[in-house]
């Protein structure tokens, strides 16, 4: 009889499993909401790790410097720049409405989960076969099979960002009434 | 090596998380974190399949790329919103901007 230990692999996988997770629900509920900010870019570390796993090193170095150096900064920006009253969040208590979103994401996963456990997939491992996962292929790629959508996404980053500053801006005759 | 259900169990967690956060929380800032989420669970399913194809290739990373993109670009955006809301309403709670109503 054989006995099947947790592989390094795994326990690696585990841990950081655990703590993107847990890291997603105290971003949630975190009481302040700068602790949620710090808790989410936590969570995206996590999800970093789980793509170095995947042999998505450069992903994983975009998604650290998008997400944390870009997106948690400009939250905590967000936050310290308005009055705090607005942030104060109200006290957690047990409403229907907690219930039914409780309800709706277990539905959801376990549904899911079930379809997934009735497919052969779920003992798939990928294949040994030696190859070259370098940032090369992946600009080749990007260049080469998606050079339009490369175009048009720095359109779209371009508009959007153009629209951000110009929502965001304070208008002159705005400032004079306050 | 670790298998695929592993991966696609961590990312429907995550998902089931975000949509939890979308259908409870009022504040603005709190549903903007839930929508994070669900693009990060998008993202970790699809790299976890374009990992375990039968014949290795790369297609699938820069199809992250561009929406890990989109999301920052997303996420600029909405800011921007949340500045302008609590600025005129004085206030980031879904429920209590009645003005956006018809």
């Amino acid at each position: 009889m054989q006995i099947s230990f947790l592989s390094t692999a795994e326990i690696v996988f585990i841990l950081i499993a655990a703590v993107t997770l847990i890291a997603a629900i105290i971003a949630l509920e975190a009481k302040e909401i700068v602790h949620g900010a710090l808790s989410l870019g936590v969570m995206f570390l996590g999800i970093a790790g789980l793509y170095i796993l995947l042999d998505a090193t450069y992903l994983a170095m975009f998604q650290i410097s998008v997400y944390i150096g870009a997106v948690v900064v400009l939250i905590l920006f967000t936050i310290m720049i308005s009055p705090r009253e607005i942030w104060l969040r109200r006290p957690f208590r047990i409403t229907p409405e907690v219930i039914a979103g409780i309800l709706a994401a277990i539905m959801l996963i376990g549904s899911i989960c079930v379809l997934y456990l009735s497919t052969p997939a779920w003992s798939l491992t990928p294949s040994e076969a030696p190859f070259d996962w370098s940032v090369r292929r992946i600009a080749q790629s990007i260049v080469i099979e998606y050079g339009i959508a490369l175009q048009i996404l720095a359109l779209v980053l371009f508009a959007g960002l153009m629209g951000a500053l110009t929502l965001a801006k304070v208008e002159e005759n705005e400032e004079e009434t306050k | 090596m670790i298998p695929l259900i592993y991966y696609l169990i961590v990312a429907l967690i995550l998902f089931g998380i975000g949509i939890y956060g979308l259908s409870v929380k009022r504040n603005a800032m709190r549903l903007l974190f839930s929508i994070e989420m669900l693009m990060n669970g998008a993202n970790l399913n699809v790299l976890a399949f374009a990992r375990y194809l039968y014949v290795p290739g790369i297609q699938g990373q820069p199809i992250i790329l561009f929406s890990i993109t989109i999301a920052a670009v997303e996420a600029a955006v909405a800011l921007a919103i949340v500045i302008v809301v609590s600025r005129t309403c004085e206030t980031v709670d879904f429920h209590e901007l009645k003005r956006l109503k018809g």
